[in-house]
């Protein structure tokens, strides 16, 4: 009785392609080189050129593109924090890895970024462009400027999204 | 009145203000107090300085927040699932290993626990790594340490727990108590057995080293880990599919390094190192250049063996190493994957030769292997894991295998399927797993990339193709299988008309075609390979095969007499060669196949007693698959007909069936629970159905199956709630049957028939008269097309047809479809208990008046047949419906 579908590529499957690359290449940058910092722009730029170009894999728009960067990259942030509060949450935490001063700032930055993950995602509700904006610009490291191109909206709109995304989120996260 | 400002106008609106014009503005426009205090928050943040976390962006945050130890955060006497931990006893970069122990019954299980650094979040990643962690637990060998356990804790974090194993490695063995070089290769042999057996469970151990090799005191081998790299693969949380980074780099294959695909031909390379180690004594340095073990310098030699370190003294063990042992290790260890051993076994037999003293097979490059290095240099993007190239090398093998009986024609079959599957296996680095090429792909990239040698044989090339094609639409790729047979047909153009190759050729298309849904052009490529006298088809290919094809393609066009002609022929032609000796067990298979034919040329009288054959026929030999596809089918004639104990009886039956096939399949069948639901709705037992048809939907949802299947089962849950009188959730139910019943082929025009005819009965049901007066109006198109798809629906689209005309006051057009509903249960022999006959008897005689409805009621044969089914709920409700009749007639 049922018949069987044929998988397409679709966009989750375009989602997923993103999100593994960026985090093999986010692991890679990682361990090269232990204490540089993950620099995102880089990665979602390489990881740009390297599938429209080499690959020949084609977006409908850059736009496509940028925002799966973007949500992979705000994925990975996520799992680190909630690994990291995981496993400090049996209160055993024995301070060799990290001194108290770093353990505080991962712990910290740990809860922000949940903070901020769940502010977006309200934002989305009441402004899901400004949320976007957001996005492509705090996890795509994308300038207001690139924003305003990928997206197709001159720069005041922009400016605006902006201001008010940052304004929401950081009323939230209080 | 003006529209609500949105907070993003107030916000903006305020902006520009100064701080007394802004509050003002907030009273006026904004009387929402939680509202206000939130832009009073806005408002304010938007005046501080500063990133949205403190760190910056996205990227310095996750450097922060860093990555996290596991053993820090879990000392001694912590808890991991029902294990408590004792000690670490390894921590690598993915993962932490403690010993650790539970308490069950009074008795202390010790076990080895893993637990993954990361935690798994989201369903998707904990599904893939269930799944993997089943697929170890049933990979069972002496040589293995088991899989015990494995689970996931409410906080994400993922652990396994192994068999705890007391032993030291197999190196560190060896030179303790001075093995001497046969024991090491007899010791050797176990590994390789060990995985091999792994091998064809399709699981791949990744990082094979001396650790990882375990001898203990009483001389048995114990593989550690196997499998368990992919497990702790960093991208099971993203793509499925993929590689994984962690790797040992002595024993790491140089694929691995690269990023390469994976296959088994990665484990042979690090038993090669192994070997290696355990015959020299020597740790090979990572991307050395390779020398053969019988080079080994003098001190490391000796100290392996516990030998005086002289040259003298090491002399004889040289010479055992050199030649065929110096070989084995190269070719195991060979850089190139294509050039090592195909698989642990082979590396096995080789060793095995050895100590029999007979010739190795570690010998230089093939012919097979020079075509496949020329093929190589022309082939795309191409790259595979094992799981791909084992699926290719499975279904080739069967396909060439059955193509093929002959010794020597096995031979060249074998020596295709090794070209082939070089030519697959040896793939293209550069391609990212997770765009890696379905098999399919695959398999037609083969097909396309074919050296001239082979295309220069038109009969050897055109055999190529139609395997190629007859693997592609077996795998669901009919498309790309219909371009590869039509260049096999024009291959075998010029080859005879009833040689072997051309008839399989020409088979084979008409099989794609047929599962394309192209009946007539199949019919057309049919017809000369029917009009063959039957003493002139090749041996490989039966008079009845044919016929078989001939049947489907005429059951496809729907052209039923002839499809049940041609049946009809190919059941005399499978007994006439039954009673000649041969193909006896295909018998089984010919009845069902007709018996479906004659159901769905609505002669179910006929089809039962066939049907009932093919059960006994495969009773005796049937696989529990095939044996449970027509117990359904019995279940379903069952239903028809009315037996309702029976048609659940073998429902179940089909299930057991279906499940004692464990977890060796990889989608069981749905289809007789289904069939199951069919029954109990039929009975009217609606709680059951309803809990029931709900597990299936979960089971449905979680494996994602066609909406078109998922439209039957909400047509189910409708059927459910309506006789629970929930018509509000029937009418939603049934409302999600329409909406996914409009994804159906063709061939299911029942689904979206019935799916009309439970809206309509839902929204009576809920009193929107109109509603359902517009369904029933819609519904009513579809019964030709009904009768003519699935006559085994028939009836049931037909009893609910009357109770949604009776529902609406339609009497006349009620009485109609119950007199159909009759006459169709009367030609399939149905016994006067069918509970479906009882209620069309009473629907009409609600509609008549007076003296006729007395008499179609007042009869003593209707009341036997009500009292024989009054056990079940339809029974009590129909027999309560009958009583209400006979009162107010005879009032």
């Amino acid at each position: 009785m049922p018949t069987p579908t044929s998988l397409d590529q679709s966009a989750e499957a375009l989602f997923v392609t993103v999100y593994a690359r960026l985090k093999a290449m986010a692991a890679k940058q990682l361990a090269s080189r232990r204490n540089a910092t993950l620099d995102t722009t880089e990665l979602v730029h390489e990881l740009y050129l390297r599938m429209g170009q080499r690959e020949g894999l084609q977006f409908e728009h850059p736009a496509q593109f940028f925002s799966y960067a973007a949500r992979a990259m705000r994925h990975l942030l996520i799992n680190r924090a909630r690994d990291r509060l995981r496993l400090c949450a049996g209160g055993q935490w024995q301070r060799v890895t990290l001194d108290d001063q770093s353990l505080r700032l991962a712990l910290d930055t740990a809860e922000q970024a949940l903070a901020l993950d769940a502010a977006l995602d309200e934002l989305e509700q009441a402004d899901a462009r400004a949320a976007q904006v957001v996005e492509l610009r705090f996890f795509a490291g994308l300038s207001l400027e690139q924003v305003g191109e990928t997206l197709g909206l001159c720069r005041r709109t922009i400016d605006r999204d902006w201001r008010f995304a940052r304004a929401f989120i950081k009323a939230r996260m209080d | 009145m003006a529209s609500i400002p949105s907070l993003r106008d107030l916000f903006e609106a305020a902006l520009p203000l100064p701080e007394r014009a802004r509050a003002r503005l907030l009273a006026e426009r904004c009387p929402d107090p939680g509202q206000r205090a939130q832009l009073e928050r806005m408002l304010a943040a938007d005046a501080t300085e500063g990133e949205l976390l403190s760190t910056g962006d996205a990227a310095r945050a996750a450097q922060a927040i860093g990555d996290a130890s596991v053993s820090d955060a879990l000392p001694a006497g912590s808890t991991i699932g029902p294990f408590e931990l004792v000690e670490v006893l390894g921590e690598g970069g993915s993962s932490t290993v403690f010993r650790a122990f539970r308490e069950s019954e009074g008795v202390r299980q010790e076990v080895a626990i893993k637990l993954l650094a990361r935690g798994l979040y989201t369903v998707e990643s904990q599904n893939q790594f269930r799944r993997e962690r089943e697929a170890l637990a049933r990979l069972r060998h002496p040589g293995i340490a088991r899989l015990i356990e494995g689970g996931i804790t409410d906080g994400g974090q993922a652990y396994i727990a192994l068999e705890l194993v007391d032993g030291q490695p197999i190196t560190g063995y060896a030179r303790e108590r001075r093995l001497a070089l046969r024991q090491r290769l007899v010791l050797f042999l176990m590994v390789c057995r060990a995985v091999e057996t792994a091998h064809r469970a399709l699981i791949v151990h990744r990082d094979l080293k001396p650790s990882n090799v375990l001898v203990t005191p009483e001389g048995d081998v114990k593989l550690l880990d196997f499998g368990i790299a992919k497990l702790l693969d960093e991208e099971i949380d993203a793509a499925p599919r993929t590689q994984h980074c962690a790797l040992t780099p002595a024993y790491a294959a140089p694929e691995q390094f690269a990023q390469q695909p994976i296959t088994t031909a990665t484990d042979v390379y690090a038993l090669g190192i192994l070997l290696d180690e355990l015959l020299s004594g020597r740790r090979r340095a990572a991307s050395t250049a390779t020398t053969p073990p019988s080079r080994t310098d003098t001190p490391t030699l000796a100290g392996a063996y516990g030998l005086t370190p002289s040259p003298a003294a090491v002399a004889p063990l040289r010479r055992k190493l050199r030649g065929d042992l110096d070989n084995i290790v190269l070719k195991a260890a060979c850089p190139e994957p294509e050039r090592r051993y195909t698989s642990a076994g082979a590396l096995a037999e080789d060793i095995e030769r050895h100590l029999d003293s007979q010739p190795v097979q570690a010998h230089p490059p093939s012919r097979w292997y020079r075509a496949g290095k020329f093929a190589a240099r022309h082939r795309g993007g191409v790259a595979i894991t094992v799981t791909f190239l084992l699926a290719i090398l499975v279904s080739l093998s069967a396909a060439l295998w059955q193509a093929r009986a002959a010794r020597h024609e096995a031979q060249r079959a074998e020596a295709i399927r090794d070209f082939v599957v070089d030519l697959l296996g040896s793939t293209a680095p550069d391609v990212p797993a997770s765009q890696r090429p379905d098999v399919p792909t695959l398999v037609y990239n083969a097909a396309e990339s074919l050296p001239q040698k082979l295309r220069d044989q038109p009969d050897l090339h055109a055999e190529l193709l139609y395997t190629l094609g007859n693997v592609l639409r077996d795998m669901g790729d009919p498309e790309r299988s219909e371009t590869l047979l039509r260049a096999a047909e024009a291959n075998a153009a010029t080859l005879p008309e009833a040689s072997s190759v051309r008839v399989q050729t020409g088979m084979g298309l008409v099989r794609t075609l047929v599962r394309l849904g192209k009946y007539d052009e199949a019919a057309r490529h049919l017809a000369p390979l029917l009009a063959i006298a039957p003493r002139r088809l090749p041996s490989d290919v039966s008079r009845a095969e044919l016929l078989k094809i001939a049947m489907a393609v005429e059951d496809g066009r729907g052209h039923m007499v002839q499809a049940v002609a041609y049946g009809r022929q190919m059941i005399a032609a499978y007994r006439a060669d039954c009673a000649a000796g041969t193909r006896c067990d295909q018998l089984g298979f010919a009845t069902h196949d007709l018996a479906s034919v004659l159901l769905d040329a609505d002669r179910i009288a006929e089809g039962r007693a066939l049907a009932d054959e093919a059960l006994a026929r495969k009773q005796r030999d049937a696989t529990p698959m095939s044996l449970a596809n027509t117990v359904e089918l019995e279940s379903k004639i069952a239903l028809y007909r009315g037996q309702l104990d029976a048609a659940e009886a073998d429902a179940v039956k089909a299930q057991a069936l279906v499940d004692s096939l464990g977890d060796s399949l990889h989608r069981k069948p749905l289809e007789p629970r289904v069939q199951r639901i069919d029954v109990l709705l039929a009975r009217e037992n609606a709680t059951d159905a309803l809990a029931q048809v709900h597990a299936l939907l979960d089971t449905q949802r979680a494996r994602e199956s066609s909406r078109c299947s998922i439209a039957w089962s909400e047509l189910q849950q409708s059927r459910a709630r309506l006789l629970l009188r929930q018509p509000q959730e029937a009418v939603a139910a049934a409302t999600r049957a329409l909406a996914d019943g409009a994804t159906c082929q063709r061939a299911r025009t029942v689904t979206v028939a019935l799916a009309g005819i439970e809206h309509g009965r839902a929204l009576a049901a809920a009193g929107d008269r109109s509603g359902a007066e517009a369904a029933y109006a819609r519904a009513a198109a579809f019964n030709a097309p009904v009768h003519a798809d699935d006559p085994l629906s028939w009836p049931l689209y037909l009893i609910d047809t009357t109770r949604l005309a009776s529902a609406l006051g339609h009497d006349a057009a009620a009485g109609r479809t119950a007199r159909q509903l009759l006459a169709a249960l009367d030609r399939a022999q149905a016994p006067p208990s069918h509970p479906w006959r009882l209620e069309a008897q009473l629907t009409l005689a609600a509609a008549a008046a007076g003296a006729p409805r007395v008499a179609v009621i007042d009869n003593r044969a209707f009341d036997t047949a009500l009292g024989r089914i009054h056990a079940w709920p339809v029974g009590a409700r129909l027999a309560q419906w009958r009583a209400g009749l006979k009162a107010n007639a005879t009032r």
